[in-house]
């Protein structure tokens, strides 16, 4: 049984794609970016993943996709879009 | 899913959801997402999803062929065929996957192909590619120096020759040779392709490795290497290579009169 945490984040990024002031509120700042995410119930150490991958750094993005996967039970491969060469 | 069939003629539609999932879509794709029986979806992320089934209901994801260590060739035949099978029974499919449809994607090719062999109507539309986000994220126009594109196992294997004073894009460096679906990138690829760009623009040259954000959060992940570390770089899993020029292209006197400003 998962903590559940991975849900609530793919829920705060389903959020963000549906609203247009979290979106503005993430972007203003770090702090109304956390503020964002403490009104949707999100707890302050899963916070820390999204604001470290909305600094596009490579491992905090990775950490994010990790973390979206964690409570998966295939292990999925990364979808490349690739052709047959 | 809705029980009875949109028209008599079955028909596919394929479709992209750009690269920022959920909000690079276009109108008129999610009018086809909205107005579709049934809805095939394939994305490089586990989320955002909610806004496609917030469209369409009846939206299935395919994740779950994208299992470690499976033929390539495997996948796609069960993409076309999932997304076939209701259009030969007089549906309505949209196959939506990340980014262009028609921009490597031999699953989107060969579905339209064999849906139109079969006498039923399909089309693509176009959507936000991974080289869209990158000519905005790197500020690159096309239109100044010309551009060339390759695929990066297709530019080692037919030892493509670069012109050097056009930039050059390399797709898929991360899986170079592979057939067969991985959770990791493949360093002995990357080696090659370094080597291989070395001899062509020098171990000094700087390139830059891309992978546009496919969250609504954050930018692309931007990284500036020389060839000489680009095998040991910190690659992202979805990564191009961006290759700028290495020599400034010579203007002769073959300026083509009357078409220019």
């Amino acid at each position: 049984m998962g903590d559940g945490y991975p849900r609530m984040i793919h829920e705060f990024l389903d959020a963000m794609v549906e609203s247009e002031d979290i979106r503005m509120r993430f972007e203003s700042s770090e702090d109304e970016a956390r503020q964002a995410m403490t009104d949707f119930g999100l707890p302050a150490e899963k916070q820390e993943i999204l604001v470290a991958a909305s600094k596009a750094d490579q491992s905090s993005i990775k950490a994010l996709r990790d973390e979206l996967k964690r409570e998966t039970d295939t292990h999925i491969a990364m979808v490349i879009r690739m052709i047959a060469t | 899913m809705p029980s009875a069939p949109s028209s008599p003629g079955g028909s596919l539609v394929a479709v992209g959801a750009g690269i920022k999932l959920g909000l690079h879509l276009t109108e008129e794709t999610r009018a086809e997402i909205r107005r579709a029986d049934d809805v095939f979806y394939l994305f490089g992320e586990v989320a955002p999803s909610a806004w496609i089934h917030r469209l369409n209901p009846a939206a299935r994801s395919m994740i779950e062929s994208y299992r470690v260590d499976r033929d390539q060739r495997e996948i796609y035949e069960e993409l076309v065929e999932a997304a076939l099978a209701p259009v030969r029974i007089g549906r309505r499919v949209c196959m939506v996957t990340y980014g262009h449809p028609a921009v490597f994607d031999d699953a989107c090719h060969e579905a339209v192909r064999r849906a139109r062999a079969e006498g039923h109507r399909a089309r693509v539309l176009p959507a936000v590619s991974a080289m869209d986000c990158l000519f905005a994220d790197l500020e690159v126009d096309p239109g100044r120096s010309g551009l060339q594109l390759f695929e990066a196992t297709d530019f080692l294997e037919r030892r493509r020759a670069p012109d050097v004073s056009v930039p050059l894009i390399l797709w898929q460096i991360t899986v170079i040779g592979r057939t067969r679906t991985t959770d990791r990138i493949d360093r002995a690829g990357l080696e090659a392709l370094a080597e291989r760009l070395i001899e062509r623009y020098g171990a000094e040259h700087e390139v830059v490795v891309y992978e546009a954000s496919p969250f609504p959060i954050g930018g692309a992940t931007i990284l500036r290497v020389r060839l000489r570390d680009l095998a040991g770089a910190d690659v992202p899993g979805l990564a191009s290579l961006y290759v700028p020029a290495a020599a400034a292209f010579e203007p002769g006197s073959a300026r083509v009169s009357g078409t220019r400003p």
